[in-house]
């Protein structure tokens, strides 16, 4: 059984709490549940969110869904920055999982759904599947941190820095780096591009 | 997540979508336009994105696939009420103006 790793903490001013889970996604729902209360809470000072998946689009779904309630449930990220840094997780994880561990080919992104391929990939290199991806996120009240760390070869992640300008607007893929460089205000690869720290700071109203 | 409903009539067709457009469900979406475009002589496309408040790289991918089919097709493809995070990113790739939103 596919397994996944999550860890909130949340500290106050006065006293943290944490809260683990281990689990296969069908107790997901009951961890969820004892976790939501917690994150209203208006004294938190930082959260900070780690969790280790694996290369499934339901370990993806899961971990985005999580990010985003979290995100949005704390009084920490103010309203002009909860959907650029919603985009930075979704393009950090998918840069990850898809680029890193999957290396997914073009061909199959334009021509497969990404069911039909986990299914090939189930039947003939299911190994694959069980790479995993660490991401930890740290929320302050005047800026997010994410670091997230794939099991792929790296990649020369200069190139994809370098350019300064968008791709072409016929040109079906090859966004992703530069949504991120420009979404976030700064952003740093490591270990050879297996490595991805971005920091986004709220713009203070 | 993604979700729509299809309003096809003579050479048109408006996909009305919700949710997120994003990896995980572009495929679907892509096989489901090639089957629209391959049953139904089409024109012209839209998608009315009123209900989507998230797209990500591989959605915006997705979208220009969409567009370049149809001007291979002689046709054309336009989005309409964007909200104002999908009108962000757009602006931030410069495909604002390729879809003249």
């Amino acid at each position: 059984m596919a397994t996944i790793a999550l860890q909130l903490e949340m500290a106050k001013k006065v006293g943290s709490r944490r809260l683990d889970f281990i689990d296969d996604l069908r107790n997901y729902a009951q961890f969820f549940n004892r976790v939501v209360d917690h994150l209203h809470d208006p004294d938190l000072e930082t959260v900070a969110l780690t969790s280790t998946f694996e290369s499934r689009r339901s370990h993806i779904e899961w971990i985005m869904s999580f990010s985003e309630h979290v995100l949005f449930k704390i009084p920490l990220v103010p309203p002009e920055s909860l959907s650029p840094m919603l985009l930075i997780i979704h393009e950090a994880v998918s840069n990850a999982v898809y680029h890193g561990n999957l290396c997914v080919p073009d061909e199959i992104r334009a021509s497969k759904t990404f069911h039909e391929y986990e299914e090939e990939l189930a039947a003939a290199h299911p190994v694959l599947l069980n790479q995993q991806a660490t991401m930890k996120l740290l929320l302050f009240r005047d800026h997010g941190d994410l670091t997230i760390t794939d099991s792929g070869k790296g990649f020369n992640y200069q190139l994809q820095l370098d350019r300064d300008h968008p791709p072409s607007p016929e040109s079906e893929m090859g966004r992703g780096i530069y949504i991120l460089k420009q979404t976030a205000d700064e952003i740093r690869f490591q270990d050879n591009g297996k490595t991805l720290r971005v920091r986004k700071n709220w713009r203070q109203t | 997540m993604i979700e729509w409903t299809e309003n096809i009539s003579g050479e048109q067709a408006t996909l009305s979508l919700r949710g997120k457009i994003t990896f995980e469900i572009s495929g679907e979406l892509r096989n489901r336009v090639k089957a629209i475009l391959s049953e139904f002589p089409l024109k012209h496309l839209s998608f009315d994105l009123a209900g989507v408040r998230f797209v990500d790289s591989s959605g915006l991918g997705l979208l220009v696939s969409i567009k370049n089919t149809m001007v291979k097709r002689d046709g054309s493809f336009k989005i309409d009420n964007a909200a104002e995070t999908v009108r962000n990113i757009m602006n931030q790739t410069g495909l604002d103006k390729y879809f003249e939103i």
